[in-house]
């Protein structure tokens, strides 16, 4: 009997042909070593399946770098003063450019001031002073 | 009015019309002193086109003020204004809330502002009808650029302006005030007619005059004296109301009133623009035939309002000064500052 042992994995991995499947899983049916070694093949990949993947240790990169004759890298650790300050020159030079404006309330107080003072003008309708001072301004307020 | 007035009058206006203008506008400005009267009055602005009707009901009696009932042809608001030669009381019909004003600064005489007001504009006069009264119609002209115009039908009889209507230099935005109902009442007519009782009124707090060196005594700097555009005058002095300075200039129609306040950054009112300007940004916005403008210089910002154009305006904030807004930067390093000083105490 001929144990397909170099294609129990791939069946496992169920990338045979069918009719590689089909010879495979006939001899299984009547070959306990090879049921048992696929029972172990399964396990296995279901423990991988389920591990989570560890960072990679902090001195594989450099190490793989030297292997391969490149320049060492510098070894991880604080950012450097000098790219700081740079940030934050670059921060200050953008900010001294942007001005700072911020918005208040519209100027109620100032129509309603305009319409009782533009009311003391002899040739302005008293109707039309109130008006700004008042109707308008309310109807704002109360759209607000 | 005496006969012989009504004679006068009637006369100017059967003759040389344009001649009798400025006894006219002389007339016009102290109607409101010698004639009682009541009437409904129509009021419309557009601004761009866009329509916005008040119908106000118009008392009147020189012994006691003008009693004025405003409502929104839109909606249901109801305000009620009293005019009395030194109060303006203001409130909503409905909730019963208002506000109450005191003036207790002088005013200049009607007679100075008619100067101003035939020095910076032209008039012609012609008759007319209103309201079947027999009327003159004034029309004013700007000598100046940026000023707005006017149209006026002034009741023959008693001087009382029938129908005013004017219009920004642009031409975008106009008001018009019209009588729709107009009758003549005996002087003291109003002299029952009191406020309610049971007004809940907020007294604003008091407008003082004061002088610029007083100024300077409570803030410890005076504020830059204010460019004024040519034909304008000072129709009030100084007024500090609250923490703010305010003044009122006026050309005999146009008004401007300029508010000054301390302070060290730039708060604009919400929904202006800016303009960019040499100095730095001035910020404008439209409120009907009126502009706002808005800017800071020196340690005090300024608001100006005025029925002038807004170049014309901007040259007011150009040639008072403007400075630049602070940068987000020097805005941090202020509030640094200042937190640390605080925290010192």
């Amino acid at each position: 009997m001929t144990h397909p042992s170099d294609r129990l994995s791939a069946y496992v991995d169920g990338t045979l042909s069918k009719g590689e499947a089909a010879e495979v899983a006939a001899h299984l049916a009547e070959c306990a070593a090879c049921r048992e070694t696929v029972t172990d093949l399964r396990a296995v990949r279901q423990l991988v399946r389920a591990a989570t993947v560890p960072d990679p240790p902090p001195e594989l990169l450099p190490r793989l770098l030297r292997s391969v004759g490149t320049a060492t890298p510098r070894p991880p650790g604080p950012v450097p003063w000098t790219l700081i300050a740079a940030g934050f020159t670059l921060a200050a030079v953008l900010l001294a450019r942007v001005p700072f404006v911020p918005a208040a309330a519209p100027p109620l107080d100032e129509l309603r001031a305009y319409g009782r003072l533009a009311a003391r003008v002899p040739l302005v309708e008293l109707g039309t002073a109130s008006f700004v001072s008042t109707a308008q301004v309310e109807e704002e307020e109360a759209g607000r | 009015m005496t006969p012989l007035a009504v004679w006068a009058l009637s006369l100017a206006l059967g003759g040389n019309a344009p001649a009798a203008a400025p006894e006219v506008l002389d007339r016009v400005s102290f109607a409101d002193q010698q004639v009682a009267y009541s009437g409904e009055q129509l009021v419309t602005t557009w601004e761009e086109k866009l329509p916005q009707a008040f119908w106000v009901h118009v008392q009147h009696d020189p012994a006691v003020g003008t009693r004025l009932v405003i409502r929104s042809a839109a909606g249901a608001h109801r305000q009620v204004v009293w005019h009395t030669p030194h109060h303006v009381l203001q409130y909503d019909a409905r909730t019963r809330q208002g506000r109450v004003y005191r003036f207790s600064h002088g005013r200049v005489s009607r007679r100075t502002q008619v100067t101003w007001l035939q020095r910076n504009y032209f008039l012609t006069a012609s008759p007319t009808q209103l309201l079947g009264r027999p009327a003159l119609r004034l029309h004013l002209t700007p000598r100046h650029p940026g000023r707005p115009r006017a149209d006026l039908r002034v009741d023959t009889e008693t001087g009382v302006v029938l129908r005013s209507e004017r219009i920004s230099p642009d031409g975008r935005s106009r008001e018009l005030a019209t009588f729709v109902r107009f009758a003549v009442r005996p002087v003291g007519w109003m002299r029952p007619s009191r406020p309610p009782a049971d007004l809940q009124l907020q007294r604003e707090p008091p407008v003082r005059s004061v002088t610029l060196d007083e100024v300077a005594a409570r803030w410890g700097r005076q504020p830059p004296e204010v460019w004024l555009p040519a034909g304008f005058y000072p129709m009030t002095p100084y007024l500090l109301e609250g923490s703010v300075v305010r003044r009122a200039y006026s050309d005999g129609l146009a008004t401007l009133l300029v508010s000054i306040r301390p302070a060290v950054s730039p708060q604009p009112p919400a929904g202006s623009r800016p303009v960019h300007r040499t100095g730095g940004p001035v910020w404008v916005q439209s409120a009907g035939l009126r502009q706002v403008l808005y800017w800071t210089y020196a340690g005090w910002s300024f608001t100006l309002i005025g029925e002038l154009g807004p170049e014309a305006l901007l040259e007011v904030a150009d040639r008072t000064g403007v400075q630049p807004a602070p940068t987000v930067l020097e805005a941090l390093l202020r509030w640094l500052g200042h937190s640390l000083r605080l925290s010192d105490l």
